[in-house]
């Protein structure tokens, strides 16, 4: 178990670190209109982090790692992609 | 008792939980089309959202998560009490959730900001409201397992781990829907 | 004998299975392109938009309803050959396999009666008043999207049912019982239609008419192939029972 203490206890950090760095990174006048697309990233590799240690996709037999993360970066991808294009157009 | 090992095959559940997902990442291309129509009015509409509770809110669900993610191997090394006590965690800290939505809804309401303001709005409580649907299915689950597993009766880590994963399901859900809709205002 | 006690328990079965393409291919054909609901009139539009295509496509519209409203009994009979299959899983009791049947039952009426609001909206439609055709389009959608808890109960029922299978190599794979549940946890946001004029969340939007309808079909597609799939691996078990 003591290893599982130790891989949570990390993961758990780096999850509010990135949740209060992203929502510091919006504070940031110059990153304003960047916003969504940090915040976004930042949940990005969140998801990331959750599917690979706390649902242990990482161990799994089959490759479920990989539509999950797929999932993520399309979602991020996405989200930014339009963002973009809803700012320049 | 061994019951599993971190290696074998996932519950059937994950195949639900990637098809829930992935329509939840539909309906965010669908909120960011409309978006890109009315951007103004969204993010107008995004300053009127309470950050702070949001962001209270997803530091309870990762909590809650890591909580649960530590019942799973608790239980598959046969530490049932400590998987337990895990899971009566993840439940209690994953309660402060729906206090804290509570609040806000009775904020946004008390402001007259209804589901019919704006598009908005409308999106914010759908993708809110399934999001909470999720949520009480979710504690549902984990009340369920804190109880089954107790006489460690057959199939008893197939729940345990089904609804573990389910939990980090609203969990990543939360992790989305939290930026997407709260850091509109931002611009 | 088995434990039904019946000596050919699979006899009609796969006729009631195939109930479900018969009707998947008639729904298509009379609601989907007779009707003019690939897509639907938006609620958002006139009521005259409505009232000129049911004056200029009457005989259209009432073929397409009358053979809806006739193909519509299949829904049921397509429950039952589902429930045969499920009873042939459940352990302890019929509940699951009956709850099926019941749910199945009753989303025939949700094909069939919104299908007579349309018939009477093409019976004499230069008669009414466009606002009238209007609201007997608008009736029939929203009961045709907001009865969903009968079709959920039947997906979901079934869909737990199959997950309950015991046997080594289940009788449904397991993916297909979890996508049907998935499909039938998707169905409340039809509820949405009496909300939303326009927009994803109305009868003719991206969510509630693009996906969901795709991913019902889809359903009815997928757990017909594999419903009949299973019928010759429980006529073998039978036989070796006997």
């Amino acid at each position: 178990m003591a290893r599982y203490y130790y891989t949570n206890a990390i993961i758990w950090a780096l999850l509010v670190i990135a949740t209060l760095f992203s929502f510091e990174a919006v504070s940031f006048a110059y990153l304003h209109q960047h916003a969504l697309t940090i915040a976004m990233i930042f949940a990005c590799l969140k998801a990331h982090l959750i599917a690979q240690y706390f649902m242990e996709l990482r161990d799994a037999p089959k490759p479920w790692a990989i539509p999950f993360n797929a999932l993520f970066i399309v979602a991020t991808l996405a989200i930014a992609g339009i963002d973009a294009a809803a700012a320049y157009f | 008792m061994v019951a599993d090992d971190r290696h074998a095959k996932l519950p059937g559940i994950i195949v639900f939980i990637l098809a829930d997902i992935a329509s939840f990442v539909l309906f965010f291309i669908v909120f960011m089309a409309e978006r890109a129509k009315q951007l103004d009015v969204f993010v107008q509409s995004g300053q009127h959202v309470n950050v702070t509770l949001g962001l209270i809110n997803t530091l309870i669900l990762i909590t809650s998560g890591c909580l649960v993610a530590l019942a799973v191997p608790s239980a598959r090394n046969g530490q049932i009490i400590l998987a337990r006590r895990f899971i009566l965690g993840a439940l209690a800290v994953g309660a402060l959730f729906a206090v804290i939505k509570g609040v806000e809804y009775y904020q946004k309401i008390q402001a007259g900001l209804l589901v019919d303001t704006n598009l908005y709005f409308t999106f914010y409580y759908i993708f809110t409201g399934l999001h909470f649907v999720h949520y009480v299915v979710g504690m549902t689950l984990l009340t369920l397992v804190y109880f089954k597993i107790k006489h460690q009766s057959s199939g008893h880590f197939l729940w345990l781990h089904s609804g573990a994963l389910y939990w980090h399901m609203v969990d990543l859900l939360w992790i989305f829907i939290f930026p997407l809709l709260y850091f509109q205002g931002a611009r | 004998m088995d434990r039904t006690g019946k000596s050919n328990p699979y006899r009609y079965v796969r006729f009631c299975a195939w109930g479900g393409p018969i009707l998947l291919v008639a729904l298509i054909f009379f609601w989907g392109i007779l009707g003019h609901n690939i897509p639907p009139y938006s609620a958002a539009g006139n009521a005259d938009e409505i009232a000129t295509h049911f004056r200029e496509h009457t005989s259209q519209a009432r073929i397409g309803m009358i053979f809806t409203m006739a193909f519509g009994v299949f829904y049921v009979i397509w429950g039952l050959g589902i429930s045969k299959v499920m009873e042939a899983i459940e352990q302890d009791n019929n509940v699951l396999s009956t709850l099926q049947l019941w749910g199945a039952g009753l989303t025939t009426i949700v094909i069939i009666l919104p299908a007579s609001f349309w018939l009477t909206a093409a019976f004499r439609p230069d008669e009414l008043p466009p606002q009238t055709i209007q609201l007997l389009y608008d009736a029939g959608w929203i009961f045709f999207d907001c009865a969903f808890s009968l079709t959920m109960l039947q997906i979901l029922a079934m869909g737990v049912c199959f997950l309950g299978d015991k046997r080594a190599q289940p009788i449904i794979p397991h993916w297909v019982s979890w996508y049907v549940i998935w499909v039938g946890c998707m169905l409340p946001l039809l509820g949405l239609i009496s909300v939303f004029k326009d927009g994803p969340f109305s009868r003719s939007g991206l969510i509630n008419y693009w996906i969901e309808f795709p991913i019902f079909f889809l359903f009815m597609l997928l757990s017909s192939i594999y419903v009949l799939r299973a019928i010759p691996k429980l006529e073998n078990e039978h036989a070796l029972a006997n």
